[in-house]
């Protein structure tokens, strides 16, 4: 009884399943389309492996650009204030209690004594 | 296996291949043909590969059912939408009794696991272990599922007739 019941069941699933089959696409044309789908997924990879690459060169450019930038920012600011500036010819410039007068001081007897600037008569009149 | 003993035996299970790809589509037809066009796909690519650990209409069956899911995730709302017009248009038209389309929408009212497995043991030819493999389930819960979609069919097909 269950076996004929289970033909009927077949013939009518089979029946559906057969009505449906019926609107099947032509294999060759599902075929092409899934190999023109191949072609094109290669193609949309290899133009997004190039976009990664390109993308991360440009982002490797600017952490360059960027550090760059950071460093020639830290060497302006160790240069001194303006205000601390000092000229190189400023000792010429400071008062005879300064080292220039010093520098006379240390300037040889005999030196000072051919240049006329020290009178040496009274000392050996004295002797 | 080479590409063309592939193309042979693709060809040869490719009108059952679009029923069972129906069947898991909801009888979407046009997802249906997008199922069985990325199945061809997937096996071109090599990304569903063969390796003959069960028979190769059980592994096609098996890729279909996946991608077949996979899509359905993708287009849940393009379903919804499609289901709210079946029932606009059942409300609308009433198919011939005992018709195709009557016995269609009575098995339409399973489960979708009892059609499934009603389906590839009737059209498919499938034995249980081979539908438990497709649906990776064990051979019990195909037992069940197909005992209780014949009853459930004979209740339908009774009540209706």
């Amino acid at each position: 009884m269950e076996k004929r019941n289970d033909k009927d069941l077949e013939k009518i699933i089979r029946e559906i399943s057969e009505g449906v089959s019926q609107h099947t696409p032509p294999f060759e044309e599902v075929w092409k389309e899934a190999q023109e789908r191949k072609l094109q997924n290669r193609k949309v990879r290899r133009f997004r492996r190039l976009a990664v690459a390109a993308s991360v060169g440009i982002l490797l450019v600017c952490l360059f650009l960027i550090r760059d930038h950071t460093n020639r920012n830290s060497q302006i600011n160790e240069i001194q204030p303006l205000s601390q500036w000092r000229s190189p010819t400023e000792v010429l410039l400071s008062n005879p209690t300064s080292f220039s007068y010093g520098a006379i001081k240390s300037v040889p007897t005999d030196a000072l004594l051919r240049l006329g600037k020290i009178d040496m008569s009274d000392d050996q009149e004295d002797s | 296996m080479d590409e063309p003993t592939l193309h042979l035996r693709l060809k040869e299970l490719h009108e059952s291949s679009f029923v069972w790809a129906m069947r898991c589509t909801a009888q979407d037809k046009s997802m249906a043909e997008d199922v069985i066009q990325t199945v061809y796909l997937k096996i071109l690519e090599g990304k569903a590969d063969f390796k003959g650990k069960s028979t190769f209409k059980t592994w096609l069956f098996s890729v279909i059912r996946y991608t077949a899911m996979d899509l359905l995730r993708s287009n849940q709302v393009r379903l919804m939408r499609r289901k709210k017009y079946g029932e606009q248009i059942s409300e609308e038209h009433s198919p011939e009794p005992g018709g195709t389309e009557d016995l269609h929408k009575k098995l339409a009212n399973l489960p979708l696991r009892q059609q499934q497995v009603l389906e590839l043991r009737f059209f498919h030819a499938l034995t249980l272990e081979e539908i438990a493999q497709v649906l990776e389930i064990s051979i019990g819960s195909v037992r069940q599922h197909y005992d209780r979609g014949k009853k459930k069919m004979r209740i339908l097909l009774i009540d209706k007739s």
